[in-house]
This record gives structure tokens, C-alpha cells and sequence, in this order.
């Protein structure tokens, strides 16, 4: 299988000093299901957010199907973000909107300024869309404005949405995160299935250990913006658990996150 | 342990009554300085009682048709120099709050300029404009457009940054341009915002063309001054009651409009 992604040793440094990645490099393949797991504030988030630009990396280099995501020009990075759909942990729907005008939005990356602007979105767009939402459960909800839906339900809108750009590869940032046992469930079902299905690649960060083996074609461990396991879900062992949850001396989120080690490590 | 509140208390106590004798002495002083004497003013009451129930009173019902064309006049010059004023600011809020600023020296020039208008009011704009368009409702319409774009452009700037930076973000990850983020990640998101404040800035526009009004810029305003110079207080009154029925009706439906788009 080709390498669809392709990330050498990325460093985030942000504005206030935090290095919230250290030279993370991993590539992957075209039908992978990656997992990346570790404690809050470990660099998840942030590595996702460099793939697709919407944080720029401080050094190193991301290549997302050759092309290098750090030097891309405007047209280019609008190009290479309408491949890659983005799931959120807080959905990050417009509340006031239809659920069919959020999934809808996935298409924005492939209009003109002018379309986009005055919502006109081609048939095909529109039936796609609707076709989608059939595939989640959410058909039902077509008309309804995305504040009016449960937790699982909005995720499922999210994924839609990821889903319309007809992505090439799936990042989710803890997709489960705000979602109780049975809605994660389904979440991550509806999620894996498409992905499996549509051939799609994805990267999904996940604090659950547990739905990380259950899923995931492949497990990423990063600990202090660093990956510190890369592999096969049957080889993850609870050592290798307990390494990726090992408090750092410099963690500043101790207080929040002095459950996280114990709740992996209890899966 | 129960004890441990006791020294808090006593300094909020002194807080409280350091800020109460701030107050008076402050009230005190001013009242000095701009020789205020009540019992000036309790003097003098009964005048102005006596003034107001004898000339004011009752209000000449037969003004009505008299003044409906001038109420017409300050209803449209509110609503036209609210619209006009909201296309504007929004223009202007957008280039400088925070999520959607191009750069932040444009962010700060505009936020220097709506602070300078901010300070100015309508009825300063209004005498300013007497002398190069004479009294009408042109000097109206110019000084509620201005008088109204400071506090607006600040309102809908704030109303932006307080949109969740999230939809912005969505927009921005699936290759939203620029202009798509501010259609569909940031204007559906404040819209509501947006029309409360423009509302509530018509209710004050209401209010303030009146007085706008009595300095030559036209409507019901100069229709109470004038006959107030002319001795016909009845008719005066009349229209301050037309006003206030117009005033408490625009509220009114704006409150339901806001209720809808909430």
C-alpha cells in the first residue's frame, strides 16, 4: 500500500513556549485506521490540527499525497484541507443551522467564493449530502437545527460533514470524548464502518484505550509531544499502556489528568 | 475554625463603608461646585407642578393629524439611519474583531475611529450639521447614522468575538475560504446578536431623533419645539405622548422579534 501521509519530525512550539510536539515523524498508508492515544496534553490534538494546517508546525515536514503541507500556497492548502475531513471533540456545528446545511458545509472547500457565499450548492451536493446522513441514522433529522440533537447525534452530523468533502483521509480529534458509553459506540461504529467501507484512511485520537484496540488497525502512543509506541493493537501490552501514561516531571496538566494513567491502565 | 470568616466580614464591612462615604463626599463636593441647593428645587416645585398641570394639560387631541406626518418622518429617519448605520458597522466590525480581522493594524485604526465617534453624540453631529444643510431631515438622518455607528460598531465587534471559535474552525478545516468562513462559520453563528443590538439601537434612535429633532433636524422634535415656542404646550404634549406610544411599540415588537430569532 502507498503512503498517503507522511509526517518527519514535527515540532510545535507555541507562543507562550509550551513544545507541545517534539519530532514526531510516522507515515501512513492508504486504508489504515490509526489510533492515537496519551494523556491530556500530550500533543494529540496538536499534531492532528498540523496535518491539515489549521496549526502551522514550527519545524519539520508533513507531505499529504506529495504534496508538502507547510509550503502550499493559499489555493493549494484549500485543496489539500477539502481532502482531509475533520472530526471535532465538540462537534463544532453552527447551532442555529439545519443539520442538512452543517453537512452541506463539507462541500465549501470544492465551491467558488461566489457559490459558497450564497449557499448554492449543486444537486448532486445536495443528494450526496442526504445520502450520507441515511448511512449515520440521521435521515430523519434532515430539517432539524443542529441545537436541537443529542451529543451523538451532532457527532454523527460531524461526521457527515467530514464524510461530504469525500475525504481521502479522516482525522478525529477524541470524537468520543463527550459522549456517554452507548453514543460512543456508536460514534466510533458509524465512523469505522464508513472508513472501512469507503477505503478511507484516518487518524482518530481516542482516551479510551479499550475503544482504541477495538478499532484501530494501528495504535500510536505519544507521551510529552513524542511517540513512544507505534504498532498492532494485539501488541499493545500493559507496560507499553503504562509507558504512554507515565507522568512526565514537567506535566503541567497533573491535577487534571492524575486519573488518566489509572483509567487506561484499569481497561 | 467557625471563626475564620469574622476578619473577612469586618473588611468587607469597611469596604462597604468607605465606599459609602466616597459617594456622598464625592455628591457633596459636585453639589458645591455647581452650587446645587435642594431646597432650591422644593421651592420652585410647585411652580413647575402648577406650570405643567395648568399649560401642559390636558393634550390637544386635535394636534394628532397635525404632527402624524412629523411622527412618520422620525419613525423612517430612525429606521433608515439604524439600516444604513448597521450595513456600515457591520463592515467595520467584521475587519476588526478579533476572528475576523485581515491584520491587526487595521484592527486597531478601526477601533480608534469607532472610539472617537463613540464619544461624540448625535445631538453634537446634528448642531454641527445645522449650519451646512439647514434645519431638515437630512441633518436627522446624518447625525443618527453617526450618532449610532461608535456604539454599533463596538456591539457587533464584541457579538463577533464572542461567536464559538469552533464553527470558524470547522469551516476553515474542510477548505472554506476566507469569505465562505465569515457566510457560514461566523455571521450565522452572531446574526442573532447582530439584530438585538441593531433593535435596541433603533429604540434609541426613536428617542434620540426627538431631541435631534429640536435642534433643526426634523420629525416629530421640531414639531414639539416649535410649539412650544408658540405657547401651545397641549400640542407639545400630545406629541411627547405620541412619542413614548411609538417608543413603547417599537420596543414591544422588537422584543418578539428578538424572542424569534433567538
Amino acid at each position: 500500500m502507498e503512503s498517503l501521509l507522511s509526517v518527519k519530525d514535527v515540532e510545535k512550539v507555541y507562543d507562550n513556549g509550551t513544545r507541545a510536539l517534539k519530532g514526531v515523524s510516522f507515515e501512513l498508508k492508504e486504508g489504515e485506521f490509526a489510533v492515537i492515544i496519551g494523556r491530556s496534553g500530550a500533543g494529540k490534538s496538536t499534531l492532528l490540527r498540523c496535518i491539515n494546517r489549521l496549526i502551522s508546525q514550527s519545524r519539520g515536514s508533513i507531505v499529504f499525497k506529495g504534496i508538502k503541507t507547510e509550503k502550499a500556497s493559499k489555493n493549494e492548502l484549500r485543496k489539500i484541507r477539502r481532502e482531509i475531513g475533520m472530526i471535532f471533540q465538540h462537534y463544532n456545528l453552527i447551532d442555529r443551522l439545519t443539520v442538512i446545511q452543517n453537512v452541506l458545509h463539507g462541500r465549501l472547500g470544492y465551491m467558488s467564493n461566489f457559490h459558497g457565499i450564497f449557499d448554492l450548492y449543486n444537486r448532486c451536493d445536495r443528494r450526496n449530502a442526504l445520502r450520507i446522513l441515511e448511512r449515520v441514522g440521521m435521515e430523519k433529522e434532515t430539517l432539524k437545527r443542529a441545537d436541537q440533537l443529542s451529543g451523538g447525534q451532532k457527532q454523527r452530523v460531524g461526521i457527515s460533514r467530514a464524510m461530504a468533502q469525500n475525504p481521502s483521509l479522516m482525522l478525529a480529534d477524541e470524537p468520543i470524548a463527550s459522549l456517554d458509553p452507548v453514543s460512543s459506540g456508536v460514534v466510533m461504529d458509524s465512523l469505522h464502518n464508513i472508513c472501512k467501507e469507503d477505503g478511507i484512511s484516518a487518524i482518530v485520537s481516542l482516551h479510551q484505550v479499550d475503544f482504541a484496540i477495538k478499532y484501530a488497525s494501528r495504535i500510536i502512543g505519544i507521551r510529552d509531544g513524542l511517540i513512544v509506541y507505534d504498532g498492532d493493537p494485539k501488541d499493545l501490552t500493559e507496560s507499553a499502556i503504562k509507558e504512554i501514561y507515565k507522568k512526565s516531571p514537567d506535566d503541567r496538566m497533573e491535577n487534571k489528568d492524575e486519573n488518566d494513567e489509572e483509567k487506561a491502565i484499569a481497561v | 475554625m467557625q471563626f475564620t470568616y469574622i476578619p473577612l466580614k469586618k473588611e468587607k464591612s469597611l469596604y462597604t463603608w468607605t465606599g459609602v462615604f466616597l459617594v456622598l463626599f464625592t455628591a457633596i463636593i459636585t453639589g458645591y461646585v455647581t452650587q446645587f441647593d435642594i431646597r432650591e428645587a422644593v421651592i420652585v416645585l410647585p411652580g413647575i407642578l402648577d406650570f405643567i398641570l395648568v399649560d401642559f394639560l390636558p393634550p390637544a387631541l386635535k394636534a394628532v393629524p397635525d404632527f402624524m406626518t412629523s411622527l412618520l418622518d422620525t419613525l423612517c429617519m430612525a429606521i433608515i439611519s439604524t439600516t444604513t448605520g448597521a450595513v456600515i458597522s457591520m463592515f467595520f466590525a467584521l475587519l476588526c474583531a478579533t476572528p475576523t480581522t485581515p491584520n491587526s493594524i487595521v484592527k486597531l485604526v478601526i477601533r480608534g475611529f469607532a472610539s472617537c465617534l463613540r464619544n461624540i453624540p448625535g445631538l453634537a453631529w446634528a448642531i454641527i450639521f445645522v449650519p451646512a444643510f439647514g434645519i431638515g431631515k437630512t441633518v436627522g438622518l446624518l447625525a443618527l447614522t453617526l450618532g449610532s455607528l461608535g456604539s454599533m460598531i463596538r456591539f457587533f465587534t464584541e457579538t463577533i468575538e464572542e461567536v464559538d471559535p469552533g464553527g470558524i474552525e470547522a469551516v476553515r478545516s474542510v477548505g472554506g475560504s476566507y469569505w465562505q468562513v465569515l457566510k457560514s462559520g461566523v455571521l450565522p453563528q452572531c446574526f442573532p446578536g447582530i439584530i438585538s443590538w441593531a433593535l435596541y439601537n433603533l429604540e434609541l434612535n426613536i428617542r434620540a431623533s426627538t431631541i435631534i429633532g429640536m435642534v433643526g433636524g426634523g420629525g416629530i422634535g421640531f414639531f414639539i419645539q416649535f410649539n412650544i415656542k408658540l405657547f401651545r404646550y397641549e400640542y407639545a404634549t400630545m406629541a411627547i405622548i405620541a412619542v413614548a406610544v411609538l417608543v413603547l411599540l417599537t420596543e414591544s415588537i422588537s422584543k418578539k422579534i428578538r424572542e424569534r430569532i433567538m
